[in-house]
C-alpha cells in the first residue's frame, strides 16, 4: 500500500474513532481493504495512543455537544415554524420580514415583491437575444455525472445570442449554466436590465445592488446541488419555475458535508443506505413560480432545479446585516 | 458509509479541484472603482483609425503598469478578466 493511502487509512480511522465509532467496524473495513488484521489492530491502538488523537476527541465530544444541541433548539423551533413546507406570505412589513424570518435563520416565499417587476413581463429569451445578443457573456459547460462538478468553474465564452440558441438546441439538460459567478450584470452593457428591478425598501438596499444582483438563465434540466452559501440571499424568479429543496441549516451535521460549502449527496441519485442520516433531516420542497420571492437564510442547504427554460436573479443587499462570511 | 462517519479512502470519489470560491454566490461585490472602460466610440473615429488608437492606449497602459513596481504582468490576461473588466471599445 502506498504512503499516500496508508495516511488517508489512518486519517479515515483517526476520524471515525474521535466520533467514536466501534473499533470492530473499523477493523472489518481495514481487513477488507487489503489490511493484515494483525496490522489493522496496530493502526487502531497507534490511533488511540497518540496525543492527538485525545484532542481529536475532545473535538469529537464537542461537536456531538453541538449537533444535540442543534436538534433541541430546531424541535423547540418546529412548535412555531413548520419545517415540511415554505411558508408563502404577502404584505409583509421589513420589522415581520426581519423578526419572523431574516434573524430567525427561516425561509419564507414572499409573493408582493417580484411580480409587478418589470422583468417579469419584458424578459425573455428573444428579448435578450434582440437587446443584448451580440454581448459576449461568460457560461458554463459541464460534463460529465459527478454532481459535485455543477461546483466547478468550466467557463466558456458565446455571445448572448450563441447561448441562447444553445439553451433552444436541446430540450433537458444540465450541460449549460449561465449562473450568478458569471457575473453578466456587473457587465457595463448589461445595466438597463437593472430598470427592470424593483428593490423592495421594505427589504432591500437598493443603492446596493451592483455587484451584489446576479443573473442566472439556464435551460429545462440546469441544476444547482445541494450545497449552502455563505450569507442571506434572496431567490427571484423572473421567467420559468424551478423546483428547490432545502434542509436547515441546524441540520449541517446530516448532509454529508465533508469539505467545503456542498454535500457529498447528489440528490436526484443517491442510495439511502450510503447515506442514511438525510433521512433523519427536513426536507422542505417547493415550486418557485414567476414572480416569487424565495427567501434563503444564510447556511440553509438548498437544491435546485429548472422545470423549464428559467431566469432567475438572485442577491444579496438586503437591508439588514448580511456579512457572515467570517463564520466559514 | 453507514457504519462510519466519513467514507473509506477506498469509496471516496476522487477529489476535484477549482471550486468556485466562496459558494454558488460570490461572496464580495464587484469593486467598481478598480475597472477601466474607455469608450471612445464618441470620437467617431473610422475603424481602422479607432483601433489603431485603441492599441496604442492599451499599450501605453501596459507600459504604465509594467513600470509600478508592485505589478507582475507576466500573464496580461489575469487583469483582462474575459473582456468584461478591462476593455476599451472602438465600433
Amino acid at each position: 500500500m502506498a504512503n499516500s493511502d496508508q495516511d488517508a487509512w489512518a486519517e479515515w480511522v483517526a476520524h471515525n474513532l474521535a466520533l467514536e465509532v466501534p473499533d470492530m467496524a473499523l477493523r472489518t473495513e481495514l481487513v477488507k481493504n487489503g489490511y493484515e488484521p494483525d496490522a489493522a489492530d496496530a493502526l487502531l491502538a497507534d490511533t488511540r495512543a497518540s496525543p492527538a488523537f485525545r484532542a481529536a476527541t475532545r473535538i469529537g465530544r464537542d461537536l456531538k455537544k453541538w449537533t444535540s444541541l442543534s436538534e433541541v433548539l430546531l424541535d423547540l423551533e418546529s412548535e412555531v415554524y413548520d419545517f415540511t413546507k415554505i411558508p408563502r406570505v404577502s404584505g409583509l412589513s421589513g420589522t415581520e420580514f426581519l423578526e419572523r424570518y431574516y434573524a430567525a435563520n427561516r425561509p419564507v416565499i414572499i409573493e408582493d415583491v417580484v411580480r409587478d417587476w418589470p422583468a417579469c413581463s419584458k424578459w425573455s429569451l428573444a428579448f435578450l437575444k434582440r437587446q443584448f445578443g451580440t454581448e459576449l457573456v461568460r457560461f458554463q459547460k459541464r460534463n460529465g455525472t459527478d454532481h459535485r462538478d455543477a461546483f466547478v468553474d468550466h467557463t466558456r465564452s458565446a455571445t448572448l445570442a450563441e447561448y441562447v440558441d444553445l439553451i433552444e438546441s436541446k430540450n433537458e439538460t444540465n450541460d449549460y449554466y449561465l449562473i450568478a459567478h458569471d457575473r453578466i450584470l456587473d457587465k457595463p452593457a448589461f445595466r438597463p436590465l437593472f430598470d427592470d428591478l424593483v428593490f423592495d425598501g421594505r427589504y432591500f438596499d437598493s443603492t446596493r445592488a451592483i455587484g451584489r444582483v446576479f443573473f442566472w438563465l439556464g435551460p429545462p434540466g440546469a441544476m444547482t446541488p445541494l450545497h449552502r452559501d455563505l450569507g442571506n440571499v434572496f431567490f427571484a424568479q423572473i421567467v420559468g419555475q424551478k423546483r428547490v429543496k432545502m434542509f436547515p441549516s441546524k441540520q449541517m451535521h446530516l448532509v454529508y458535508n465533508e469539505i467545503g460549502y456542498h454535500s457529498e449527496v447528489d440528490l436526484e441519485d443517491f442510495s439511502p443506505e450510503e447515506f442514511p442520516l438525510l433521512d433523519k433531516a427536513s426536507m422542505l420542497e417547493e415550486v418557485i413560480v414567476p414572480g416569487e420571492l424565495l427567501f434563503i437564510p444564510v447556511g440553509w442547504w438548498h437544491w435546485v432545479k429548472s422545470l423549464d427554460v428559467t431566469m432567475t436573479v438572485t442577491g444579496n443587499n438586503f437591508k439588514f446585516r448580511n456579512s457572515f462570511t467570517e463564520i466559514f | 458509509m453507514s457504519d462510519f462517519v466519513s467514507r473509506p479512502p477506498s469509496e471516496k470519489s476522487p477529489a476535484l479541484t477549482n471550486f468556485f470560491r466562496g459558494g454558488m454566490m460570490p461572496a464580495a461585490p464587484s469593486d467598481v472603482a478598480a475597472l477601466i472602460v474607455i469608450d471612445i466610440r464618441s470620437l467617431g473615429l473610422p475603424a481602422d483609425a479607432g483601433r489603431e488608437l485603441e492599441s496604442q492606449i492599451r499599450e501605453t497602459i501596459f507600459e504604465h503598469l509594467e513600470r509600478h513596481p508592485d505589478v507582475d504582468l507576466s500573464d496580461r490576461s489575469a487583469i483582462d478578466l474575459s473582456s468584461s473588466v478591462f476593455g476599451i471599445a472602438i465600433d
